[in-house]
Protein backbone atom coordinates (compact mmCIF):
# COMPACT_ATOMS: atom_id res chain seq x y z
CA UNK A 1 0.00 0.00 0.00
CA UNK A 2 1.47 2.96 -1.03
CA UNK A 3 1.29 5.77 1.82
CA UNK A 4 3.59 8.54 0.36
CA UNK A 5 1.49 11.71 0.51
CA UNK A 6 0.86 13.67 -2.67
CA UNK A 7 2.80 16.76 -3.96
CA UNK A 8 0.49 19.28 -2.68
CA UNK A 9 0.23 17.55 1.08
CA UNK A 10 3.64 17.24 1.51
CA UNK A 11 4.24 21.08 -0.05
CA UNK A 12 1.87 22.29 2.58
CA UNK A 13 3.56 20.22 5.07
CA UNK A 14 7.36 21.38 4.44
CA UNK A 15 5.66 25.08 4.45
CA UNK A 16 3.91 24.52 8.14
CA UNK A 17 0.34 25.20 6.25
CA UNK A 18 -1.56 21.98 7.65
CA UNK A 19 -2.85 21.84 10.74
CA UNK A 20 -5.19 18.96 12.67
CA UNK A 21 -5.73 15.20 11.43
CA UNK A 22 -3.28 16.34 8.11
CA UNK A 23 -0.52 17.71 9.82
CA UNK A 24 -0.81 14.64 12.52
CA UNK A 25 -0.74 12.33 9.49
CA UNK A 26 2.04 13.83 7.67
CA UNK A 27 4.29 13.69 11.26
CA UNK A 28 3.81 10.68 11.83
CA UNK A 29 4.61 9.54 7.68
CA UNK A 30 7.66 11.76 8.22
CA UNK A 31 8.74 10.59 11.35
CA UNK A 32 11.16 8.13 9.70
CA UNK A 33 12.13 10.13 6.56
CA UNK A 34 15.07 12.40 8.10
CA UNK A 35 15.69 13.71 4.62
CA UNK A 36 11.85 15.12 4.88
CA UNK A 37 13.16 16.42 8.45
CA UNK A 38 15.78 18.22 6.95
CA UNK A 39 13.82 20.08 4.28
CA UNK A 40 11.41 20.91 6.23
CA UNK A 41 13.78 23.27 8.96
CA UNK A 42 15.24 24.16 6.12
CA UNK A 43 12.95 25.81 4.70
CA UNK A 44 11.91 27.18 7.89
CA UNK A 45 15.24 28.43 8.52
CA UNK A 46 14.67 30.23 4.73
CA UNK A 47 11.81 31.80 5.83
CA UNK A 48 13.21 33.13 8.93
CA UNK A 49 15.92 34.85 7.23
CA UNK A 50 13.89 35.97 4.46
CA UNK A 51 11.43 37.23 7.15
CA UNK A 52 13.98 38.94 9.12
CA UNK A 53 15.62 40.57 6.54
CA UNK A 54 12.65 41.74 4.42
CA UNK A 55 9.87 43.50 6.93
CA UNK A 56 6.30 42.14 5.87
CA UNK A 57 5.44 46.02 6.51
CA UNK A 58 6.61 49.16 5.88
CA UNK A 59 5.57 52.57 6.70
CA UNK A 60 5.37 54.55 3.10
CA UNK A 61 7.38 57.82 3.42
CA UNK A 62 5.12 60.89 3.96
CA UNK A 63 2.14 58.59 5.79
CA UNK A 64 0.18 61.40 6.28
CA UNK A 65 0.52 62.78 2.71
CA UNK A 66 -0.22 59.12 1.71
CA UNK A 67 -3.76 59.56 3.24
CA UNK A 68 -4.65 62.78 1.84
CA UNK A 69 -3.17 61.83 -1.59
CA UNK A 70 -5.57 58.57 -1.52
CA UNK A 71 -8.79 60.28 -0.52
CA UNK A 72 -7.52 63.01 -3.21
CA UNK A 73 -7.95 60.40 -5.25
CA UNK A 74 -11.04 59.11 -4.46
CA UNK A 75 -12.62 62.66 -4.82
CA UNK A 76 -10.99 62.93 -8.11
CA UNK A 77 -12.74 59.44 -9.16
CA UNK A 78 -15.78 60.68 -7.28
CA UNK A 79 -16.16 63.52 -9.44
CA UNK A 80 -15.37 61.93 -12.87
CA UNK A 81 -18.15 58.96 -11.93
CA UNK A 82 -20.42 61.78 -11.17
CA UNK A 83 -19.53 63.64 -14.57
CA UNK A 84 -20.43 60.05 -16.43
CA UNK A 85 -23.57 60.10 -14.60
CA UNK A 86 -24.98 63.11 -16.01
CA UNK A 87 -23.13 62.44 -19.87
CA UNK A 88 -26.00 61.70 -22.69
CA UNK A 89 -24.23 57.95 -22.83
CA UNK A 90 -25.00 57.25 -19.13
CA UNK A 91 -28.55 58.35 -19.60
CA UNK A 92 -31.64 55.81 -19.38
CA UNK A 93 -32.47 54.10 -22.58
CA UNK A 94 -35.72 56.24 -23.28
CA UNK A 95 -33.70 59.47 -22.99
CA UNK A 96 -31.53 58.06 -25.85
CA UNK A 97 -34.08 57.65 -28.29
CA UNK A 98 -35.69 60.57 -26.79
CA UNK A 99 -32.58 62.94 -27.63
CA UNK A 100 -32.74 62.33 -31.83
CA UNK A 101 -36.55 62.93 -31.93
CA UNK A 102 -35.92 66.07 -30.18
CA UNK A 103 -33.29 67.03 -32.11
CA UNK A 104 -35.16 65.94 -35.42
CA UNK A 105 -38.19 67.93 -33.92
CA UNK A 106 -35.77 70.96 -33.20
CA UNK A 107 -34.72 71.30 -36.70
CA UNK A 108 -38.31 71.22 -38.24
CA UNK A 109 -39.15 74.02 -35.69
CA UNK A 110 -36.28 76.41 -36.68
CA UNK A 111 -36.86 75.06 -40.64
CA UNK A 112 -40.33 76.00 -40.20
CA UNK A 113 -39.57 79.35 -38.15
CA UNK A 114 -37.10 80.21 -40.75
CA UNK A 115 -39.32 79.70 -43.72
CA UNK A 116 -41.53 81.98 -42.26
CA UNK A 117 -38.66 84.56 -41.64
CA UNK A 118 -38.30 84.24 -45.54
CA UNK A 119 -41.25 84.60 -46.39
CA UNK A 120 -42.06 87.78 -44.61
CA UNK A 121 -38.83 89.52 -45.05
CA UNK A 122 -37.31 90.05 -48.77
CA UNK A 123 -33.70 87.66 -48.86
CA UNK A 124 -30.49 90.21 -48.40
CA UNK A 125 -30.18 90.42 -52.55
CA UNK A 126 -33.62 91.64 -53.03
CA UNK A 127 -34.17 95.11 -51.97
CA UNK A 128 -37.63 96.68 -51.98
CA UNK A 129 -37.57 99.80 -54.69
CA UNK A 130 -41.06 101.02 -53.57
CA UNK A 131 -43.99 99.26 -51.66
CA UNK A 132 -46.48 98.81 -54.38
CA UNK A 133 -49.98 97.50 -53.76
CA UNK A 134 -50.49 94.59 -55.81
CA UNK A 135 -54.25 93.73 -56.09
CA UNK A 136 -55.63 90.18 -56.35
CA UNK A 137 -59.24 89.57 -57.10
CA UNK A 138 -59.02 86.17 -55.92
CA UNK A 139 -59.88 85.76 -52.44
CA UNK A 140 -57.17 84.02 -50.51
CA UNK A 141 -54.55 84.69 -52.33
CA UNK A 142 -51.61 86.56 -51.65
CA UNK A 143 -48.99 88.79 -53.59
CA UNK A 144 -45.87 90.09 -52.50
CA UNK A 145 -43.99 91.98 -54.40
CA UNK A 146 -40.20 91.92 -54.92
CA UNK A 147 -37.22 94.22 -57.24
CA UNK A 148 -33.36 93.57 -56.98
CA UNK A 149 -32.18 96.24 -58.56
CA UNK A 150 -28.53 93.69 -57.93
CA UNK A 151 -30.50 90.94 -60.93
CA UNK A 152 -32.44 94.20 -62.18
CA UNK A 153 -35.84 91.99 -61.88
CA UNK A 154 -38.93 91.94 -59.99
CA UNK A 155 -40.46 89.20 -59.01
CA UNK A 156 -44.50 88.56 -57.60
CA UNK A 157 -44.93 85.75 -55.59
CA UNK A 158 -48.50 84.38 -55.73
CA UNK A 159 -49.42 82.32 -52.97
CA UNK A 160 -52.79 80.19 -52.37
CA UNK A 161 -53.72 80.30 -56.10
CA UNK A 162 -55.58 77.13 -56.86
CA UNK A 163 -53.91 75.31 -59.69
CA UNK A 164 -54.48 75.95 -63.26
CA UNK A 165 -56.58 72.88 -64.91
CA UNK A 166 -55.01 71.26 -67.97
CA UNK A 167 -58.16 72.19 -69.84
CA UNK A 168 -56.66 75.85 -69.59
CA UNK A 169 -56.52 77.75 -73.12
CA UNK A 170 -53.71 79.65 -72.66
CA UNK A 171 -54.02 81.36 -75.94
CA UNK A 172 -57.32 83.20 -74.45
CA UNK A 173 -54.84 84.64 -71.93
CA UNK A 174 -51.47 85.88 -74.60
CA UNK A 175 -51.71 89.18 -75.19
CA UNK A 176 -51.03 89.78 -79.14
CA UNK A 177 -50.25 93.30 -79.89
CA UNK A 178 -52.15 94.06 -83.38
CA UNK A 179 -50.31 95.38 -86.62
CA UNK A 180 -50.35 99.05 -85.25
CA UNK A 181 -49.71 98.50 -81.54
CA UNK A 182 -46.75 96.32 -82.98
CA UNK A 183 -45.71 99.22 -85.41
CA UNK A 184 -42.89 101.66 -83.77
CA UNK A 185 -44.34 104.45 -85.18
CA UNK A 186 -48.21 104.01 -84.65
CA UNK A 187 -48.19 106.06 -81.81
CA UNK A 188 -46.52 108.77 -83.90
CA UNK A 189 -49.38 108.27 -86.18
CA UNK A 190 -52.03 108.64 -83.70
CA UNK A 191 -50.50 111.57 -82.57
CA UNK A 192 -51.02 113.45 -86.27
CA UNK A 193 -53.68 112.30 -86.29
CA UNK A 194 -54.84 113.64 -83.53
CA UNK A 195 -53.49 117.18 -84.02
CA UNK A 196 -54.88 117.08 -87.79
CA UNK A 197 -57.73 116.87 -86.15
CA UNK A 198 -57.37 119.95 -84.12
CA UNK B 1 -3.52 46.17 14.01
CA UNK B 2 -3.67 44.36 10.43
CA UNK B 3 -3.64 41.21 11.92
CA UNK B 4 -7.69 41.51 12.95
CA UNK B 5 -9.61 40.48 9.79
CA UNK B 6 -12.88 40.64 12.17
CA UNK B 7 -12.12 44.21 12.48
CA UNK B 8 -11.15 44.47 9.03
CA UNK B 9 -14.85 43.27 7.71
CA UNK B 10 -16.30 45.75 10.63
CA UNK B 11 -14.68 48.65 9.39
CA UNK B 12 -15.41 47.40 5.39
CA UNK B 13 -18.86 47.64 6.34
CA UNK B 14 -18.84 50.86 7.53
CA UNK B 15 -16.86 52.17 4.80
CA UNK B 16 -19.58 50.59 2.27
CA UNK B 17 -22.10 52.59 3.93
CA UNK B 18 -19.90 55.74 2.77
CA UNK B 19 -17.78 55.99 6.23
CA UNK B 20 -14.76 57.96 5.13
CA UNK B 21 -13.57 57.76 8.45
CA UNK B 22 -13.76 53.69 8.17
CA UNK B 23 -11.84 53.66 4.84
CA UNK B 24 -8.64 55.97 6.00
CA UNK B 25 -8.40 53.48 9.08
CA UNK B 26 -8.77 50.70 6.62
CA UNK B 27 -5.89 52.34 4.76
CA UNK B 28 -4.05 53.07 7.30
CA UNK B 29 -4.18 49.90 8.83
CA UNK B 30 -2.77 47.57 5.10
CA UNK B 31 -0.86 50.57 3.92
CA UNK B 32 2.10 49.30 5.53
CA UNK B 33 1.62 46.00 3.84
CA UNK B 34 0.81 46.93 0.59
CA UNK B 35 3.81 49.11 0.36
CA UNK B 36 6.22 46.76 1.39
CA UNK B 37 4.73 44.05 -1.07
CA UNK B 38 4.74 46.67 -3.94
CA UNK B 39 8.40 47.61 -2.93
CA UNK B 40 9.53 44.70 -3.16
CA UNK B 41 7.69 44.05 -6.86
CA UNK B 42 9.01 47.43 -8.65
CA UNK B 43 12.30 48.61 -6.40
CA UNK B 44 11.38 51.58 -7.00
CA UNK B 45 10.54 54.06 -3.14
CA UNK B 46 8.61 56.87 -5.74
CA UNK B 47 6.50 53.94 -8.30
CA UNK B 48 6.06 51.74 -4.70
CA UNK B 49 4.22 55.14 -3.07
CA UNK B 50 1.91 55.94 -6.01
CA UNK B 51 1.46 52.61 -6.99
CA UNK B 52 0.08 51.92 -3.28
CA UNK B 53 -1.82 54.72 -3.49
CA UNK B 54 -3.45 53.81 -6.64
CA UNK B 55 -4.10 50.22 -4.79
CA UNK B 56 -5.89 52.02 -2.04
CA UNK B 57 -7.86 54.18 -4.61
CA UNK B 58 -8.87 50.92 -6.82
CA UNK B 59 -9.91 49.29 -3.46
CA UNK B 60 -12.53 52.10 -2.81
CA UNK B 61 -13.53 52.01 -5.97
CA UNK B 62 -14.56 48.45 -5.69
CA UNK B 63 -15.32 48.45 -2.34
CA UNK B 64 -19.09 47.93 -2.86
CA UNK B 65 -18.30 44.70 -4.62
CA UNK B 66 -16.12 43.27 -1.59
CA UNK B 67 -17.85 40.03 -0.10
CA UNK B 68 -16.24 38.65 3.65
CA UNK B 69 -15.12 35.43 1.45
CA UNK B 70 -11.48 36.20 1.57
CA UNK B 71 -9.28 39.06 4.28
CA UNK B 72 -9.67 42.15 3.23
CA UNK B 73 -5.81 41.84 3.31
CA UNK B 74 -5.95 39.43 0.55
CA UNK B 75 -8.44 41.24 -1.49
CA UNK B 76 -5.96 44.02 -1.48
CA UNK B 77 -3.21 42.45 -2.27
CA UNK B 78 -5.29 40.95 -5.52
CA UNK B 79 -5.49 44.63 -6.08
CA UNK B 80 -2.02 45.01 -5.67
CA UNK B 81 -0.81 42.29 -7.89
CA UNK B 82 -2.72 43.64 -11.07
CA UNK B 83 -1.86 47.61 -10.78
CA UNK B 84 1.79 46.19 -10.32
CA UNK B 85 1.37 44.29 -13.78
CA UNK B 86 -0.16 47.01 -15.28
CA UNK B 87 2.48 49.07 -14.31
CA UNK B 88 5.26 46.10 -15.62
CA UNK B 89 2.88 45.89 -18.63
CA UNK B 90 3.33 49.26 -19.37
CA UNK B 91 7.11 50.12 -18.73
CA UNK B 92 7.35 46.92 -20.94
CA UNK B 93 5.85 48.70 -23.80
CA UNK B 94 7.39 52.25 -23.21
CA UNK B 95 10.73 50.49 -22.53
CA UNK B 96 10.30 48.16 -25.99
CA UNK B 97 11.81 45.35 -23.96
CA UNK B 98 14.72 46.94 -22.01
CA UNK B 99 12.91 45.58 -19.18
CA UNK B 100 14.01 42.44 -19.22
CA UNK B 101 12.00 40.83 -16.84
CA UNK B 102 12.02 36.96 -18.11
CA UNK B 103 8.92 35.14 -17.55
CA UNK B 104 9.35 31.19 -16.92
CA UNK B 105 7.17 29.17 -18.58
CA UNK B 106 7.70 26.39 -16.01
CA UNK B 107 4.28 25.20 -14.52
CA UNK B 108 4.84 22.10 -13.37
CA UNK B 109 6.29 20.39 -10.23
CA UNK B 110 9.10 18.11 -11.26
CA UNK B 111 7.66 14.89 -9.80
CA UNK B 112 11.31 13.99 -9.72
CA UNK B 113 12.73 16.45 -7.90
CA UNK B 114 13.16 17.52 -4.43
CA UNK B 115 9.77 18.63 -3.36
CA UNK B 116 11.46 21.92 -1.48
CA UNK B 117 14.85 23.15 -2.45
CA UNK B 118 17.54 22.85 -0.13
CA UNK B 119 19.09 25.61 1.15
CA UNK B 120 22.22 26.68 2.74
CA UNK B 121 21.69 28.36 6.09
CA UNK B 122 23.24 31.78 5.64
CA UNK B 123 25.11 32.87 9.02
CA UNK B 124 23.10 36.01 10.11
CA UNK B 125 26.03 37.08 11.99
CA UNK B 126 28.46 37.30 9.14
CA UNK B 127 26.18 39.95 7.07
CA UNK B 128 24.63 42.38 9.23
CA UNK B 129 20.39 42.94 8.45
CA UNK B 130 20.60 45.75 6.09
CA UNK B 131 23.20 43.88 4.09
CA UNK B 132 21.58 40.78 3.97
CA UNK B 133 18.22 42.56 2.49
CA UNK B 134 20.12 44.48 -0.10
CA UNK B 135 21.20 41.04 -0.93
CA UNK B 136 18.11 39.42 -1.35
CA UNK B 137 16.42 42.39 -2.74
CA UNK B 138 19.01 42.35 -5.65
CA UNK B 139 18.48 38.52 -6.12
CA UNK B 140 14.38 38.78 -6.11
CA UNK B 141 14.86 41.71 -9.22
CA UNK B 142 16.95 38.82 -10.97
CA UNK B 143 13.08 36.78 -10.69
CA UNK B 144 10.72 36.95 -12.77
CA UNK B 145 7.74 38.55 -11.53
CA UNK B 146 5.66 36.01 -11.20
CA UNK B 147 8.62 34.03 -8.97
CA UNK B 148 9.15 37.18 -7.37
CA UNK B 149 5.75 37.74 -6.08
CA UNK B 150 5.24 34.28 -5.08
CA UNK B 151 8.17 34.52 -2.90
CA UNK B 152 7.43 38.34 -1.65
CA UNK B 153 3.87 37.04 -0.65
CA UNK B 154 4.90 33.51 0.86
CA UNK B 155 8.27 34.35 2.73
CA UNK B 156 7.85 37.95 3.46
CA UNK B 157 4.00 38.17 3.98
CA UNK B 158 3.10 34.83 4.47
CA UNK B 159 -0.01 34.21 3.24
CA UNK B 160 -0.72 30.82 2.65
CA UNK B 161 -0.70 28.49 -0.82
CA UNK B 162 -4.39 29.44 -0.92
CA UNK B 163 -4.67 33.11 -0.62
CA UNK B 164 -1.46 33.08 -3.39
CA UNK B 165 -3.17 31.29 -5.72
CA UNK B 166 -6.54 33.90 -4.90
CA UNK B 167 -3.86 37.14 -5.17
CA UNK B 168 -2.14 35.58 -8.46
CA UNK B 169 -5.22 34.25 -9.92
CA UNK B 170 -3.91 30.87 -10.62
CA UNK B 171 -4.06 27.37 -9.24
CA UNK B 172 -2.33 25.84 -5.95
CA UNK B 173 -0.56 23.73 -8.59
CA UNK B 174 1.02 26.75 -10.15
CA UNK B 175 1.95 28.58 -6.74
CA UNK B 176 4.22 25.34 -5.97
CA UNK B 177 5.59 25.28 -8.88
CA UNK B 178 6.32 29.15 -8.60
CA UNK B 179 7.48 28.79 -5.47
CA UNK B 180 9.71 26.06 -5.81
CA UNK B 181 11.46 27.24 -8.64
CA UNK B 182 11.68 30.83 -7.18
CA UNK B 183 13.57 29.60 -4.08
CA UNK B 184 15.79 27.36 -6.43
CA UNK B 185 16.82 30.80 -8.39
CA UNK B 186 16.98 32.61 -5.31
CA UNK B 187 18.92 30.06 -3.72
CA UNK B 188 21.44 30.00 -6.32
CA UNK B 189 21.81 33.71 -6.62
CA UNK B 190 22.52 34.30 -2.84
CA UNK B 191 24.67 31.12 -2.42
CA UNK B 192 27.12 32.57 -5.31
CA UNK B 193 26.87 35.96 -3.69
CA UNK B 194 27.90 34.46 -0.15
CA UNK B 195 30.60 32.36 -1.76
CA UNK B 196 32.40 35.13 -3.60
CA UNK B 197 32.77 37.06 -0.21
Amino acid sequence: MNTNPDETKLALWLDDELTGDDLAAMDTWAADMPEQLAAREELRSYRKMMAGALPASEEPPYPDFFLSRVNQGIRGLQAAEKAVASSPAAAPFWKMWLMPVAACAGMVLAFGIGRQSTDRQAPLAIVPVASPVVYTPEEGVDAEWFASSNAGATVIVLQGVSAIPDSTDFSETVYVPTASEADRTAGRRNQDKNSSRQ
Amino acid sequence: MAGDPEEDFRLVGLAQKGDMRAYDALVIRHQGRIYAMIRNMVKNDADAWDLSQEVFVKAWRALPRFEARARFSTWLFRIAHNSVYDWVRKRKIESAGELNDEIFNRDSIDLSAQTAPSFVELPDDALSNTELREKIEEALGKLSAEHREAVVLKDVQGLSYKEIAEVMDCTLGTVMSRLYYARQKLQALLKDEYESR
